[in-house]
C-alpha cells in the first residue's frame, strides 16, 4: 500500500501553505483560505485557496491543510474563475422590456426592483383578496441554499408554498431520509473517517472491510455521502467493494462482486440479501438482541424471497446474489453507499427501509468503518422547513399538501407537495397561483423531463421573479424582474451539511449582485420590517442567528430556542422536519423522539403497492433508549480552524445564548 | 532527480490533474501538460471478481510539463499531485519514489 495519510501530514510544507493564516499576500495576489459552495448542485464544500487581485478572482487551488478534501479538488472549482468572471453574467437587477422569452431587459436599481415586487404583491395579492399562499417559491437542489431560500419564502414573502415544480412525488433524497428516519432514526453515510479532524490517521478509525456501492456513482456525484473519492482512499487501504448497478462503473470493474441487475429491481436483491443473511444466520446476533425490534417478524416475512426468486426478477444468477450477501454480512465492518437510484423507484421508501434493515441486522451502524448516522456540525439544523416557522400560521394552514391530489394521505415534510403544486398551477385549485419566485433553480431545464409541462404552467403566471447568478432559460422565458445573485467567491456564508462547520469568506465583488443572504435581509426589511428590524436588520445579524439558533423561534424570556404555539401538529411531525423544540438539545432526545414516532408514521405515510416486492411490512427499528456512543460524539463535535471570517465566524458549540430578538 | 509517481491502479479518470495543470500553465484549448489515457473496459475470459475487468486510466505527462518548478521551489506540490482526487500521485526524489513502489499495485514513475 502506497497510501499513507500520516506521511502526507508529516510531509506537507505547512509554511509554504501558510498554516494558521486565513489571508495573506503572495506574488501580487491576496490569498484567502476559505470554503466553497459552487452552485449549481454542489453538495460538498471543499477547502480552497482563492487568489484575488484588485477584488477579482484570478485563480483558485485546493487547500492541502483542509481535512475535508486535503487540497483535492474537482474541475468545477478548479475552473471556478471562469464561471465567476463570465462576461455575460448579469451585473445589476433587470426589468423585462420585451415579451417574455425575447430576452430584452432594462437596468434598474435594487430599490426599484424590490419596490416593484412589494407593490405588485400589495396590489395584486393582498388588496385583490388573495392570500400569500398564491406565491410559489421554487428552489433547486443545493445544500447551501436549502435553508436560505425556504426561509426567504416564509419570512420575507409569507408563503408556505416552497419547493419543486413539475415533479411528481419526491424523487430526490427525501425517500432516503424518510425511509431511514423510520427504520434507523437518522441518515447513514459511509464512515470514511470524515468524523475525525486527523482523518485516516485517527487511531479510532478503522477502514471498512466491504463497501457496497448501490445505485450510485460516487466518483461522479456523491451528493450527501460527502466526497466519493474518499472511498478510493479506503480501497487503497484494503476495502473491497460490491457494485450493484445495471451499468458497469469504475467500481464494478474494481469490485469483488458486480451485480448488473435489471434496472429498478433493487428491492428484490435487498429482500433476497435479507433472506440469505437471516436464514443462514449471518446476522450480528448481539446487535440484533440489543437494538433491533421485530426481527422475527421480518424473518418470517422474507422467507419466500430466496435468491432464486430474486434472480428471476433481477435477471441475475442466484448464486451471485447469495455469495454477495454473504460477503457483505460476514465482513467485520461493512457499509452501504447508496444513491439517487433509491429515490427514483416506485418502491423507494420500502427499498430504503429494507436496506436500512440490512445495515441493522448486520450491526453495521455507528461502528467505525460502517454506516454512520451523521449529524450536522454543532446541531445547526435549519432545512427546507424553515419556511413554516415564520410564515403566518393561518397562511401556513393553506399549504399545498399531499392530500390535495391524494386524499387520505398525510403530509409530513417541509416542502409543498409536488403534485399539489402542479395541480394548483394547472387548475387554479384549491387557489390560483399568482406569482412565481425562482431562486437557485432553473425549472424548465433542470426538471427537464417535464419541461413542456412546466412551460405551460408558468406561461400564464402573472408575475415572475428570478434570482440567480446567471440569466437562465427560466429567467429569459418568464422573469419580469431578474435579481443578480453572488457566486461562492463573493459570498459571506457557511456550510453546515454534516461536519465540520465550514465558513465561506467573500473575496471578490461582482457589480451589484447580492448574496442569497443579502437578498433575504433586503427583501425581509422591505416586506416584513417588523420582524426583520427586530431580529435580522443586517447581514451579520442574520448569519449570527443562523449559527446561534439555526433560525429557530426564540423566546427572549427563556433565552433558548423554543417552538411557537402554533396550529396543532400530529405527534409524529417532528421526525421529519427540523426540530424547533430540540434546537441544541442532546442528540439522544431528538433521536429517541424520531425513532419512537416513526414507527407509526412509516405505515401511514408511504404509498403502498399491491405487489409483494413493494412492502416489507415492518422495519427493524432501533430501540428508543439509545445511549450516545463515544463514536457519535466524535463524529459530530469536531471543527477544524476555519478562517475567522467577519460575519461568518465559528462559535463554540451550544454554549452561546441565542441572540434575542 | 525529481519525479512523479502515479499509482495508476487507483486512478479514476476524474481529469482533475489535467484541469489543474492547464489552469496553472495557462494552456490554450487542445494543449495539455498532463493528459489522461484510458484502456478498457474489456473482460478477461475465465477471471472473476476484481480481476475480471480491465479499466485503467493513466495520466501521461507531456513536453509542456515542467513539474511545476516554480511551485516546488516554494515548497508546494505540483498542481496535478495536489489536486489528484484519487490520491494516487506522489512527487519527490525518484530514488524515494522507487522505494515507495511495493509491488502491491500498478505504478508508473515519470521524470522529465
Amino acid at each position: 500500500m502506497l497510501f499513507n495519510y500520516q506521511e502526507f501530514l508529516d510531509g506537507i510544507d505547512r509554511e509554504a501553505y501558510h498554516a494558521g493564516e486565513w489571508q495573506w499576500e503572495e506574488d501580487g495576489y491576496t490569498v484567502t483560505r476559505t470554503y466553497t459552495y459552487s452552485a449549481p448542485g454542489c453538495h460538498t464544500s471543499c477547502g480552497v485557496l482563492m487568489y484575488t487581485k484588485n477584488g477579482k478572482l484570478e485563480k483558485i487551488e485546493g487547500d492541502p491543510l483542509d481535512p475535508c478534501a486535503n487540497g483535492r479538488l474537482c474541475m468545477r472549482c478548479l475552473n471556478l474563475e471562469e464561471g465567476v468572471n463570465y462576461a455575460d453574467r448579469p451585473k445589476w437587477p433587470l426589468k423585462r422590456v420585451g415579451a417574455r422569452g425575447e430576452n430584452k431587459w432594462e437596468r434598474i436599481s435594487w430599490e426599484e426592483a424590490l419596490d416593484t415586487i412589494a407593490e405588485w404583491i400589495r396590489v395584486n395579492i393582498d388588496e385583490a383578496g388573495f392570500g400569500r399562499e398564491s406565491i410559489f417559491v421554487n428552489h433547486g437542489t443545493g445544500r447551501n441554499i436549502s435553508s436560505w431560500v425556504p426561509f426567504l419564502g416564509g419570512a420575507c414573502l409569507g408563503t408556505p408554498n416552497i419547493g419543486a415544480i413539475g415533479s411528481s412525488g419526491y424523487s430526490c433524497y427525501l425517500p432516503r431520509t424518510c425511509g431511514t428516519a423510520a427504520s434507523i432514526g437518522d441518515f447513514p453515510i459511509v464512515d470514511a473517517s470524515e468524523g475525525h479532524a486527523d482523518r485516516y490517521a485517527n487511531p479510532e478509525w478503522v477502514r471498512p472491510d466491504v463497501v457496497v456501492i448501490w445505485g450510485c456513482e460516487p466518483l461522479k456525484s456523491n451528493a450527501d455521502g460527502y466526497l466519493g473519492h474518499w472511498l478510493v482512499a479506503c480501497m487503497q487501504q484494503g476495502t473491497q467493494f460490491i457494485s450493484i448497478d445495471p451499468q458497469l462503473t469504475w467500481w464494478g470493474a474494481h469490485a469483488a462482486y458486480w451485480l448488473p441487475l435489471r434496472p429498478a429491481t433493487d428491492m428484490a436483491i435487498a429482500l433476497a440479501w435479507l433472506h440469505v443473511i437471516m436464514y443462514e444466520e449471518l446476522e450480528d446476533r448481539e446487535f440484533v438482541d440489543l437494538w433491533c425490534a421485530y426481527y422475527d417478524e421480518l424473518k418470517a416475512y422474507v422467507e419466500p424471497f430466496t435468491p432464486e426468486w430474486a434472480g428471476k426478477i433481477c435477471e441475475l444468477d442466484p448464486e451471485l446474489i447469495r455469495e454477495s450477501a454473504r460477503f457483505y454480512a460476514t465482513a467485520e465492518r461493512a457499509a452501504i453507499q447508496w444513491g439517487l437510484a433509491f429515490d427514483t423507484q416506485n418502491d423507494s421508501i420500502q427499498l430504503c427501509q429494507t436496506v436500512s434493515n440490512l445495515m441493522s441486522i448486520t450491526g453495521n451502524i455507528d461502528k467505525p468503518g460502517t454506516n454512520l448516522l451523521v449529524r450536522n456540525g454543532f446541531e445547526i439544523n435549519p432545512g427546507y422547513a424553515t419556511a413554516q416557522l415564520y410564515c403566518p400560521p393561518e397562511t401556513f394552514a393553506k399549504k399545498l399538501t399531499v392530500d390535495v391530489t391524494h386524499p387520505g394521505y398525510v403530509h409530513f415534510i417541509g416542502m409543498a407537495d409536488c403534485d399539489a403544486v402542479n395541480h394548483a398551477f394547472e387548475t387554479g385549485e384549491p387557489y390560483p397561483m399568482k406569482m412565481f419566485w425562482s431562486q437557485g433553480a432553473n425549472a424548465i431545464t433542470c426538471t427537464g423531463n417535464a419541461a413542456p409541462r412546466i412551460y405551460q404552467m408558468l406561461e400564464n403566471v402573472e408575475f415572475c421573479v428570478v434570482a440567480d447568478p446567471y440569466l437562465t432559460p427560466t429567467a429569459v422565458a418568464f422573469a419580469d424582474i431578474f435579481l443578480p445573485l453572488k457566486t461562492t467567491a463573493e459570498r459571506d456564508s457557511m456550510r453546515v451539511w454534516w461536519t465540520p462547520l465550514r465558513a465561506m469568506k467573500s473575496v471578490s465583488e461582482w457589480y451589484e449582485a447580492k448574496s442569497d443572504e443579502e437578498l433575504i435581509v433586503a427583501l425581509g426589511n422591505k416586506m416584513n420590517p417588523e420582524l426583520f428590524q427586530k431580529r435580522w436588520p443586517t447581514l451579520d445579524a442574520l448569519l449570527q442567528d443562523y449559527l446561534d439558533t439555526g433560525f429557530n423561534i426564540v423566546d427572549p424570556r427563556r433565552a433558548s430556542p423554543t417552538s411557537r404555539p402554533a396550529a396543532p401538529r400530529p405527534a409524529w411531525w417532528r421526525c421529519l422536519t427540523p426540530t424547533p423544540t430540540s434546537g441544541r438539545s442532546t442528540t439522544t432526545t431528538a433521536r429517541a423522539a424520531s425513532s419512537r414516532s416513526s414507527r407509526t408514521s412509516a405505515a401511514t405515510s408511504t404509498t403502498t403497492s399491491a405487489r409483494p416486492i413493494a412492502s416489507t411490512r415492518r422495519a427493524c427499528c432501533a430501540r428508543t433508549a439509545r445511549p450516545a456512543s463515544p463514536r457519535r460524539r466524535a463524529a459530530s463535535s469536531w471543527c477544524p480552524s476555519p478562517p475567522s471570517a467577519p460575519g461568518a465566524s465559528t462559535r463554540g458549540p451550544s454554549t452561546t445564548s441565542p441572540s434575542t430578538p | 532527480m525529481k519525479g512523479i509517481l502515479i499509482n495508476y491502479e487507483f486512478c479514476t479518470g476524474c481529469h482533475s490533474c489535467e484541469v489543474a495543470c492547464k489552469k496553472h500553465l495557462d494552456l490554450p484549448a487542445g494543449e495539455f501538460g498532463i493528459k489522461l489515457s484510458e484502456t478498457g473496459p474489456f473482460e478477461y475470459a475465465g477471471k472473476a471478481g476484481a480481476d475480471h475487468w480491465e479499466w485503467t486510466y493513466l495520466p501521461v505527462m507531456t513536453k509542456a510539463c515542467d513539474m511545476c518548478a516554480d511551485r516546488t521551489a516554494k515548497g508546494k506540490l505540483p498542481m496535478c499531485v495536489q489536486h489528484c482526487q484519487a490520491w494516487c500521485m506522489y512527487y519527490g526524489e525518484v530514488e524515494d519514489l522507487a522505494k515507495k513502489m511495493d509491488g502491491s499495485s500498478r505504478c508508473a514513475l515519470f521524470t522529465r
